[in-house]
């Protein structure tokens, strides 16, 4: 599919899909390529399909429409090609070309078994430092100088391609592209200058200088010479003094000296997108020396000067498109997490809305029904006081219940802020597990009986079933009981529309393994295939509006902390089985007090359970 | 006897539906409640509620097209609909001051509900 990605703009960072006969471009609804660009107009142009390409018509726009930097009424668009509307600049992708599918059948890989008559062998080999060693001039000096100037040229493409290929940092590959001329070429100053986005004015961006030269000199660059370039995008040598007809050694001028540069264009893909200035300056002395020539640098400089530029000004765009994509990536993750979290919140503040609401409307009733009661019993007639007592007395239990009502759904929500906070703690810090000796046991068990009232609830089956045999391990109870409890959790909502739910949570210790293992299964509607893959993706949640989307990713995580993992089994209809796998490993500190058989540790502690597949 | 109103509450939320069962109970009106949005087309078609109140959460498709159907139908047997949440402009039915946002409050949607009711009276 073909599409529009926004680099520059207030909309940095969207991405419009191209699939309709034709799209409208403009900054009011109703376009389906919408700019929130004070400088779009209204129906600023249109997408027209036709075939596999996109033609890009300008709709009589105030501003205009640009392609590549170029005025467009009408195009027909390439992928890569810059668009620009207003101040919002989009990068272009067209269709895929259909034989890119058919290339795999096109190219066979020959297994090294095969008998085919592919004999080939290797008769030569080169490592890929040798590979470029051809690039340096023979140390005999045979070759002629035309042969090894051409080699030191090719040596020095190489060298840019290289430096720019190896950062995705702008300041520092502009710093190794001056670097690299100032070995090059003879240059007293340089520097490096960008065109900023916003304003499109030259910002100098690396400076450098000779050993020896003078530092608190500024670099002056002439204006008409840097418009020059940019507009004509050619490169220009200069000097202050070749053409000037006063020229003679005898005269003044050669107790001044004379002053050489070369600045080029940074010709990026579309635009130029920034400029090389280098400059040198001749003494009188050598200038005598050398007979009254000055001229230290030559056409040969400025071409491969060009051509390093260029070299220098795809790597830029490809730096910037690279940093505005990270970018956008960035703010649309940030975006979706604060969408995930209001919409969460929201929830929770409704309920607690809800909750305190029937609490206010429970204690007026109660009230009323007190005040009713009092007025009363100061009247006389006995017979109906009998009535109203009872009719007041109804009112009153009624009202109660209600607070409650309201109160228990009050206390959910803070629990569900509470877990929310947790989860959102736990999955935000890179936290290093405190581990200490406990009982995988315990803790589970702790957990399940945490979650009996809920389950009850939502008339969900709870079982229980501890590990007989479980030795102390080193874990962060804390954080494991998060997980646990997320895991717990979400079985137990599984649950909610199913007909006689149950949650089965059993522990266990692989002893050969040396892994404790805690086993949750639901009889919900499990997990469709396609949908597997994204069950741990922060922010995707099943629960609809109860869901943070945070639980099994933050379980997963701490898991990981341990070095353990969470396994997922799930059947559409049937239901799903989270395992959290513990490795104990060296961990193991000391053989636990196993719990009897056919009791559990929960039992033990609170006798609340009677057999190992308690129901809580 | 005196009439009973009667509100169909589609809401994916126990909790949500406690909530507006207890309130709308206290105030004398007879409840009808779904979880699923697919099935409250046929209840609304079967048992002619004199309301629907629909949680936008129970639609989960992009295009909001269950709650589109329950909104046209609700049109078609002259039953008012009010959506609690938040729809996106483009894929919003016309629902006018029905569509009430979260987090909002009790008081003043019992008495958008009440004059919804009293209206149909």
């Amino acid at each position: 599919m073909a599409s529009l990605f926004v680099i520059r703009g207030r909309d940095q960072g969207s991405r419009f899909q191209l699939e309709e006969a034709v799209h409208s471009v403009g900054r009011t609804q109703g376009n389906s390529v919408r700019l929130h660009d004070t400088e779009v107009s209204r129906s600023h142009a249109e997408l027209i399909r036709r075939g596999n390409v996109y033609v890009l018509r300008d709709s009589a726009s105030s501003n205009g429409t640009f392609v590549n930097g170029q005025p467009a009424t009408e195009q027909e668009l390439v992928s890569g090609d810059q668009l620009q509307f207003g101040r919002s600049l989009l990068l272009y992708t067209g269709f895929l070309e259909d034989s890119i599918d058919d290339i795999a059948d096109q190219v066979d890989i020959v297994p090294r078994t095969s008998n085919t008559e592919d004999e080939s062998r290797i008769v030569a080999a080169l490592s890929h430092s040798e590979g470029s060693e051809w690039l340096l001039p023979e140390a005999d000096g045979s070759s002629t100088p035309w042969i090894a100037r051409a080699r030191s040229n090719l040596q020095i493409m190489y060298r840019t391609a290289l430096a720019v290929s190896h950062t995705m940092d702008i300041d520092q590959l502009l710093a190794r592209i001056m670097e690299m001329i100032f070995e090059w070429v003879d240059a007293d100053r340089g520097c490096i200058m960008l065109k900023d986005i916003e304003t499109d004015k030259l910002v100098p961006k690396v400076r450098r200088h000779r050993r020896g030269v003078r530092t608190e000199e500024k670099i002056s660059i002439s204006k008409t010479i840097l418009d020059y370039v940019v507009e004509h995008t050619e490169g220009v040598l200069t000097s202050d003094a070749r053409d000037d007809k006063r020229w003679d050694p005898a005269k003044s001028i050669v107790n001044m000296g004379v002053r050489e540069a070369i600045c080029v264009p940074m010709q990026g893909r579309y635009n130029v997108v920034g400029v090389i200035y280098i400059d040198t300056s001749t003494t009188p002395q050598r200038m005598l020396m050398n007979d009254g020539k000055s001229n230290q640098f030559t056409e040969e400089h400025l071409r491969l000067m060009i051509a390093i530029a260029h070299q220098a000004a795809l790597a830029v765009e490809d730096t910037s498109y690279y940093k505005a994509m990270v970018q956008a990536e960035r703010l649309a993750a940030v975006g979706q997490t604060i969408a995930s979290l209001s919409h969460h919140i929201k929830n929770i503040l409704q309920g607690v809305r809800g909750g305190s609401y029937l609490i206010e409307l429970g204690l007026g009733d109660h009230d009323k029904s007190t005040n009713q009661n009092i007025t009363d019993e100061d009247a006389t007639d006995d017979d109906d006081n009998v009535l109203k007592d009872e009719t007041n007395e109804e009112q009153a239990k009624k009202s109660v219940d209600m607070i409650r009502k309201g109160w228990k759904i009050v206390e959910r929500n803070q629990d569900r802020i509470s877990a929310l906070v947790m989860d959102m703690l736990t999955f935000s810090k890179e936290r290093v597990p405190e581990p200490k000796p406990s009982d995988w046991n315990a803790v589970a068990a702790e957990v399940v009986e945490l979650q009996q009232p809920h389950s009850k609830e939502l008339g969900v089956k709870l079982v229980w079933q501890a590990a007989e045999e479980m030795p102390s391990l080193l874990f962060d109870t804390e954080a494991i009981h998060r997980a646990m409890l997320n895991i717990v959790t979400n079985a137990i909502d599984a649950c909610e529309e199913v007909e006689q739910g149950q949650v089965t949570v059993r522990a266990e210790y692989l002893t050969d393994e040396k892994m404790a293992r805690l086993i949750v299964e639901d009889n919900g509607p499990g997990i469709a295939p396609e949908d597997l893959g994204a069950i741990f993706n922060v922010f995707v949640s099943r629960k609809g509006g109860r869901g943070t989307g945070l639980g099994l990713p933050v379980s997963r995580k701490i898991l990981e902390e341990h070095g353990g993992q969470i396994l997922l089994d799930s059947q559409p209809g049937k239901g799903s089985r989270f395992t959290l796998e513990l490795p104990s490993g060296h961990q193991s500190i000391e053989k636990h007090d196993a719990p009897k058989a056919g009791q559990t540790v929960a039992e033990s502690s609170s006798n609340t359970l009677s057999d190992s597949s308690a129901l809580l | 006897m005196p009439y009973k109103a009667r509100v169909l509450i589609v809401d994916a939320s126990q909790e949500s539906r406690d909530i507006l069962r207890a309130l709308l109970s206290r105030q004398g009106t007879e409840i009808l409640e779904t979880a699923q949005i697919e099935a409250a087309s046929s209840i609304a078609d079967r048992e002619q509620p004199d309301l629907i109140v629909c949680d936008a959460d129970c639609d989960p498709s992009p295009t909001n097209q269950a709650t589109h159907n329950l909104a046209r139908q609700a049109s078609r047997s002259a039953i008012p609909i009010v959506v609690l949440g938040t729809l996106p402009r483009d894929s919003r039915p016309p629902l006018g001051e029905n569509l009430v946002a979260k987090p909002y409050h009790y008081a003043p949607l019992l008495r958008k509900i009440k004059s919804l009711l009293g209206n149909r009276g």
